[in-house]
């Protein structure tokens, strides 16, 4: 079982790998976005982000889904710190973050090297129209994490 | 293996007439994974669980084994923090643990191991979050190890609205865990639709919890209240 298998620890040569916090963030690999896009008038920002440090030769993933749990957008981080941001119509969302290991440097494409889930965190959000609403995924150097949300912002005027 | 023949034949009939009869207790499987078997499952659950849990997760296999396709055997798998920790899931078995896995939401994690892009289940294994259960109800700790450990069976969640009455289901998400500790009929309903059939794919309803796919490996997630 592959799973199984790539748990096995590599060595600590390979520590180009992911997860850490580079100088500048790459692009992230997006893995699906289904939701349509908000109406205007009614919608909000959700922007998600990353607090810490995260363990090398880790690839971050993060989702926005409904409470129904249907996922609305999806990205892979494998080599950067998790940077997202959605229009969405304005109401309750699950904001999800996971990690997987990586057995050499995080593959921005495919399943190659890639651990099962070995962390997963989340909170539900509320978006509100007009507004924007930062839900920020705390890392530590073990790889737990946290979901934190303040209270909404209001977007300036422009 | 002991098989339950009549038992089977019973609770096969009984999951047709109950969904007929009961067409608003929807399809609850998770996905269409299922442990391979031949007759009933008889699967390993190794305890990985202090002192504090272990009732709970004796319950909770009690409770499920009153399914005829179920006769699953509870034995201790280590308890050193890393262990329950990293709760590896070891080969055909399931491992059950609890730990203070951090302010991450989730009360119970529920992961599976399957054959690649299949939908047979290899290995399996729950997790109790201390960081939010260690000072909860009795009534709720009972609750979230008997949805855990019944996800790594293949079940869904019957429901996942916490301000809706209970179904009198350990599978039903509530704030009010009093009436929701234990399997119900629908749920052994649901476990003779899975494994009531000769091992053929089986056809699942749609997912409507949060579930994660890594690799081979799948994780259904309870949220905390």
């Amino acid at each position: 079982m592959r799973s199984v298998v790539l748990l096995v620890p590599v060595a600590a040569l390979l520590l180009a790998g992911c997860g850490g916090q580079p100088p500048s963030p790459r692009p992230s690999a997006a893995i699906a976005s289904s939701a349509a896009p908000a109406p205007r008038g009614t919608s909000g920002t959700l922007v998600i982000n990353q607090s810490g440090a995260a363990p090398a030769r880790t690839a971050w993933y993060a989702r926005v889904e409904t409470p129904d749990a249907k996922p609305l957008t999806e990205a892979a981080f494998p080599q950067g710190p998790i940077t997202l941001t959605k229009e969405l119509t304005a109401g309750k969302y699950r904001v999800i973050a996971w990690h997987r290991a990586c057995a050499d440097v995080c593959p921005t494409t495919g399943e190659k090297g890639l651990g099962p889930l070995e962390e997963v965190c989340g909170a539900t959000v509320t978006v509100t129209a007009g507004a924007t609403l930062t839900a920020t995924v705390t890392i530590d150097a073990e790889g737990t994490c946290a979901v934190a949300v303040p209270g909404p912002t209001v977007s300036p005027t422009p | 293996m002991r098989i339950r023949p009549l038992a089977i034949a019973l609770a096969a009939a009984s999951a047709i007439v109950g969904f007929t009869a009961t067409p608003a207790q929807a399809d609850h499987s998770w996905g269409s994974y299922h442990w391979s078997r031949s007759g009933e499952a008889r699967l390993t659950i190794y305890s990985s669980v202090t002192s504090d849990w272990a009732g709970a997760l004796s319950t909770a296999n009690a409770d499920w084994n009153a399914s005829p396709y179920l006769q699953n055997t509870v034995v201790a798998g280590g308890t050193s923090s890393t262990t329950r920790r990293r709760c590896v899931m070891p080969a055909g078995a399931i491992r059950v643990c609890n730990y203070a896995y951090g302010n991450n939401g989730w009360a119970g994690l529920a992961s599976i191991d399957t054959d690649s892009g299949g939908t047979h289940i290899n290995q399996a294994s729950a997790k109790m979050n201390d960081t939010y259960e260690a000072g909860r109800s009795a009534a709720e700790r009972q609750g979230v190890m008997c949805q855990e450990v019944g996800h790594d069976f293949g079940l869904g969640h019957q429901d996942e609205d916490m301000t809706n009455a209970n179904l009198g289901t350990c599978m039903d998400y509530t704030r009010d865990w009093s009436t929701n500790q234990h399997p119900n009929a629908h749920d052994f309903n649901q476990l003779a639709a899975i494994y009531g059939h000769s091992d053929a794919a089986f056809k699942a309803a749609a997912p409507s919890t949060t579930s994660i796919r890594t690799g081979n490996t799948v994780t259904i997630i309870t949220w905390a209240s």
